[in-house]
């Protein structure tokens, strides 16, 4: 059987070494590197990705390096990625400015500082609740409202932009609230104001400046909000990232999220010293993003939707899937390796996925003689 | 203020804590005080610790007053005179006990070289900062601290005499070796706690090289003349322990050679090798199956006596026999009774252990490992002087392991043969190596102990000097005549037919879930449908229906359960376990139904 090259392949060679050179080898190179029919890709990779973690429970290294932010590494952020998680414990951003501001480390140090988060709490020393008043007061320190550049008026302003009644007396804000007839609801009150973002942007609580070997300055930091970010006039969109995968699918789309995923697989697996072909999880991330959103590999993602009922039940509570199979009248066609072992039918991977078919006058066989399906 | 516990109970408050602590310690000194009082002032929670119950640790420290310690020479040489002992040199406060608190607040030096205006205490010997079983190892203090900890387990394991009565004792699992001897290279604490009465271990000829590949990744080589010399030669010994049971209702069991209407009887050729009294006698050979203690029981339910008839009730035979695994020759019977008067009968069973491919050895060094091959001596390489060494060990374990005591102790044993003598290795205070060395070479060797070597096979000189010497090595427990298991077919469990597991009762070796996802791997789909054959089972199904049906293999006619006599029915061949697990979802209300071939 011959294999075709497909033809952008063969302009590229052409393109790189000539008219006259020799098809032939790139026919060789391109069948040696073609996955034989019936090899059992995801197993190879899930071995590949397997083994290499294995050496990482056992040697975790801190990264000594250019920023004191400390990212989560290592097998724990392996495990991260891999199940989709949608709060991840260390996100940062790495925020590239476009190129006239990012020559000046004072621009990128005055931006850096612009979109660190300043939240209410961190100004208000103390407050008082009053259900006779019915009021709020909080309490502020005025030396060091002024180290973080706020007056009070500031604060009221932000305070009266969510629709409350304030009043300024001395070093304080008194917030009435005449619809309060408990304590709690004071109490949500004050939660809400204490979460408030005065300056910045949300979620981004540390900047450090980088800079590069061109004498170009970026910023990292710890959190991540992708959306607001990006909105910015200074920032350059096209390098600017964020660690964070599920963020990255909403705000870029899957196939950056997908990137993103290979990325920081093969950027882990690099800190601690191993290699795995880039192949294998190239294939794991497609597993996770092909439906359009980004499933973790376990049983609320990619495992919990395998077809077979059998492979399902025995991966976790397999009694959840045997009943709704059961009520669903699920039929398992036993094409997946696992029930194949379960019911010791030869599995069609490899050997087994080839088969004799006897040719009687010229005449197929109808049907498979050995097949089996299970029906709940 | 501070607070005062006496024994962790708050007994009082002072203004003059370090006060108390000092005229305790002087009155321990001076007698006035009993000298297991330990007192310690804690600055960190304010408060003065005195101890005086038993059961704490303490340690004997020599005290040390303006730098000079308290034992002098004088003192030494009464003490080996006999003229005074280490409890007047307590009494005279010049050694005392230190428990775990005191000791925080004293500064102690190692040896009297690095004694300071500022210590407090001196340590009587530089060893006492290990254990007794690391002081038993020699130059130990060259080795990494962590090869000491395996050298300590290694020492632990091996085998040798380990009790002088070992042939009148009845111990579990126990392995003596025979040609023990104490080392040439020891260190003093060997004597002092005559340890020469249990050797572990012998002296060999050890070449550092390696040799045909064999002795790889910690494996080593052993002349097989040797061993047939005797060398390392080693018998197991397993007791069988049987008593005379009384039972309520006055039936007991009885000793005997069960007849032939007891439930369970074996057959004649098993019971062949019991006495009269139902015991096999000492020096016969035995093998695994054949009966050592012949035994019956009563039955143990008192089940359905036949109403009709009122005969004896049967017996059912319980006698003891030699493991599967094993074979020996029966080395003692005892014959006695236990406190509650019953008979008491043991049977010991030896097994003669030559050295083996697989059997374990080790050094005092940490360096552990099986032997990999045994060579004739006319195979073995050899010295100039025409030495052949007893063993080959692989010079690629030293380098990772840093472990310099084992090369040490090899330059050591060399001198020690050649000179007739025995070295001091005892850490840090034994004999240096320069001496060492230097009387290598008085015997007309090379310093560094490394000796020209020739090849046996073709008779040239190898390329590179040997490292050759004399050191103890232990024979360690683990041997493979013990351990070693395989099957090829064997027994199934009842339910799930599939193999049992473990080495007593002949088990399988499992094919485990990765080992599964190897095999689909590498595509090899067939061969693991035959490897997870071992429970297959055929079951009929109806085709039409889809449920398990009826049949008659020998009459080929079978009938569905649900669809009758005419049901189409189809053989297939599945594993047992998903046969059970079609029948547990049945019993869960579940209905699981098999659509056979063109269905879909």
């Amino acid at each position: 059987m011959k294999i075709e090259v497909p033809k952008k392949y063969i302009e590229k060679f052409i393109e790189k070494y000539g008219k006259n050179a020799d098809i032939g080898r790139l026919q060789a190179a391109y069948e040696r590197s073609l996955i034989t029919k019936g090899e059992d890709v995801g197993v190879i990779a899930a071995q590949s990705l397997g083994e290499a973690s294995t050496q990482l429970t056992l040697r975790t290294k801190h990264t000594a390096g250019i920023a004191a932010l400390n990212t989560t590494s290592g097998l724990p952020r392996i495990v991260e990625i891999f199940d989709a998680k949608k709060e991840i414990s260390t996100p940062t951003m790495n925020i590239y400015l476009k190129p006239e501001i990012e020559k000046s480390k004072q621009k990128v140090a005055e931006f850096a500082n612009k979109i660190i988060e300043i939240k209410a709490s961190d100004v208000i020393t103390s407050y008082n609740i009053s259900l006779r008043r019915k009021e709020l007061t909080l309490f502020f320190d005025k030396e060091m409202l002024r180290s973080y550049g706020f007056t009070l008026k500031d604060i009221d302003r932000k305070l009266s932009d969510i629709k409350l009644n304030t009043s300024i007396e001395e070093n304080r804000i008194i917030i009435k609230d005449q619809s309060a007839d408990s304590v709690k609801k004071l109490i949500r009150l004050r939660n809400k104001i204490i979460n408030l973002t005065l300056s910045g942007v949300k979620g981004i609580s540390r900047v450090i400046v980088n800079e590069t070997e061109e004498k170009k300055y970026w910023v990292m930091t710890a959190g991540s909000n992708l959306k607001d970010i990006l909105k910015m006039d200074e920032v350059d969109q096209s390098r600017t990232m964020s660690n964070n995968i599920i963020e990255t699918a909403e705000v870029l789309g899957i196939e950056i999220a997908r990137n993103l995923i290979i990325k920081e697989t093969l950027e882990t697996l690099e800190n601690v010293g191993l290699v795995v072909d880039i192949r294998h999880i190239m294939l794991i991330a497609d597993a996770m993003c092909f439906s359009g959103e980004v499933k973790g590999v376990n049983r609320y993602g990619i495992t919990g939707e395998s077809s077979s009922i059998l492979a399902r039940a025995s991966f976790e509570v397999p009694l959840k899937h045997l009943i709704n199979a059961s009520l669903e009248h699920d039929i398992d066609e036993f094409k997946y390796v696992a029930n194949n072992i379960i019911s010791n039918q030869v599995a069609p991977v490899g050997t087994g996925s080839v088969k004799l078919i006897s040719l009687d006058y010229g005449r197929k066989d109808e049907g498979k003689p050995e097949g089996k399906n299970k029906e709940k | 203020m501070s607070l005062v516990f006496v024994d962790g109970d708050l007994v009082g408050k002072t203004d003059a804590a370090r006060d108390i602590a000092k005229k305790i310690i002087d009155g321990r000194r001076n007698g006035d005080i009993n000298q297991n009082v330990n007192v310690r002032y804690r600055e960190d929670i304010d408060s003065l610790i005195i101890n005086t119950e038993g059961g704490r640790l303490t340690r004997a420290l020599i005290v040390v007053k303006n730098g000079k310690p308290l034992v002098t020479d004088e003192d030494i040489d009464l003490l080996k005179q006999g003229r005074i002992n280490w409890d007047d040199l307590i009494k005279r406060g010049k050694i005392e006990y230190l428990d775990a608190d005191e000791e925080e607040d004293a500064y102690i030096a190692l040896d009297e070289k690095s004694l300071t205006e500022e210590h407090t205490h001196l340590e009587i010997s530089p060893l006492s900062v290990i254990g007794l079983q690391a002081m038993m190892l020699p130059f130990v203090n060259h080795n990494n601290a962590h090869r000491s900890v395996i050298a300590i387990k290694s020492v632990q394991q091996g085998v040798g005499i380990y009790s002088t009565n070992y042939r009148m004792r009845m111990d579990n699992d126990i392995i003596v070796s025979y040609d023990q001897e104490q080392p040439i290279v020891k260190t003093r604490i060997y004597d002092k706690e005559n340890i020469k009465a249990h050797p572990i271990g012998k002296n060999i000829v050890v070449a550092v090289m390696s040799y045909l590949g064999y002795n790889m990744d910690d494996a080593i080589i052993i002349n097989r003349s040797s061993v047939e010399r005797g060398l390392f030669r080693s018998s197991f010994f397993r007791p069988y322990k049987v008593a005379e049971l009384h039972y309520v209702g006055g039936q007991k069991d009885e000793i005997c050679i069960p007849d032939k209407d007891v439930i369970g009887y074996k057959s004649e050729d098993a019971y062949r090798l019991l006495d009269e009294d139902g015991i096999v006698s000492p020096g016969t050979y035995v093998e695994g199956g054949d009966v050592l203690i012949g035994k019956v029981s009563p039955p143990r339910f008192v089940s359905s006596i036949d109403k009709f008839r009122l005969g004896i009730q049967k017996r059912v035979e319980s006698s003891t026999e030699c493991r599967q695994t094993e074979h020996g020759t029966v080395e003692s019977v005892f014959v006695s009774s236990t406190s509650e008067g019953n008979k008491y009968v043991s049977v010991k069973i030896r097994e003669d252990l030559p050295v083996e491919i697989g059997d374990k050895f080790g050094t005092r060094s940490g360096q552990k490992g099986v032997v990999g091959m045994l060579f004739k001596q006319e195979d073995m390489p050899f010295t100039q002087s025409g030495i052949v060494p007893d063993l080959i060990f692989s010079p690629y374990s030293i380098p990772s392991r840093m472990t310099m005591g084992f090369l040490l102790e090899l330059i050591g044993g060399k001198v020690g043969s050649l000179g007739g003598r025995f070295v001091d290795g005892t850490p840090f205070i034994g004999e240096n190596e320069k001496d060492l060395r230097a009387e290598l070479e008085s015997y007309g060797f090379r310093e560094n102990g490394v000796e020209k070597m020739y090849n046996p096979i073709t008779g040239d000189e190898i390329e590179s000097k040997i490292f050759v010497g004399n050191m103890l090595y232990t024979r360690l427990k683990h041997v493979v005549t013990n351990k070693i298991q395989w099957r090829a077919k064997g027994p199934v469990q009842l339910l799930t037919r599939q193999p049992t597991e473990g080495k007593s009762k002949r088990g399988g070796l499992r094919l485990g879930e990765m080992e599964k996802d190897c095999f689909i791997a590498y595509g090899a789909a067939l061969a693991l449908k035959e490897r997870f054959d071992s429970d297959k089972v055929t079951i009929p199904v109806c085709s039409k229906c889809g449920t398990v049906a009826v049949y008659n293999v020998k009459k080929k006619t079978g009938y569905c359960p649900v669809d009758g006599e005419d049901a189409p029915i189809k053989l297939i061949e599945v594993s047992n376990s998903f046969k059970i697990l079609l029948d547990e979802l049945k019993s869960m209300g579940i209905y699981p139904k098999l659509l056979i071939g063109s269905r879909i």
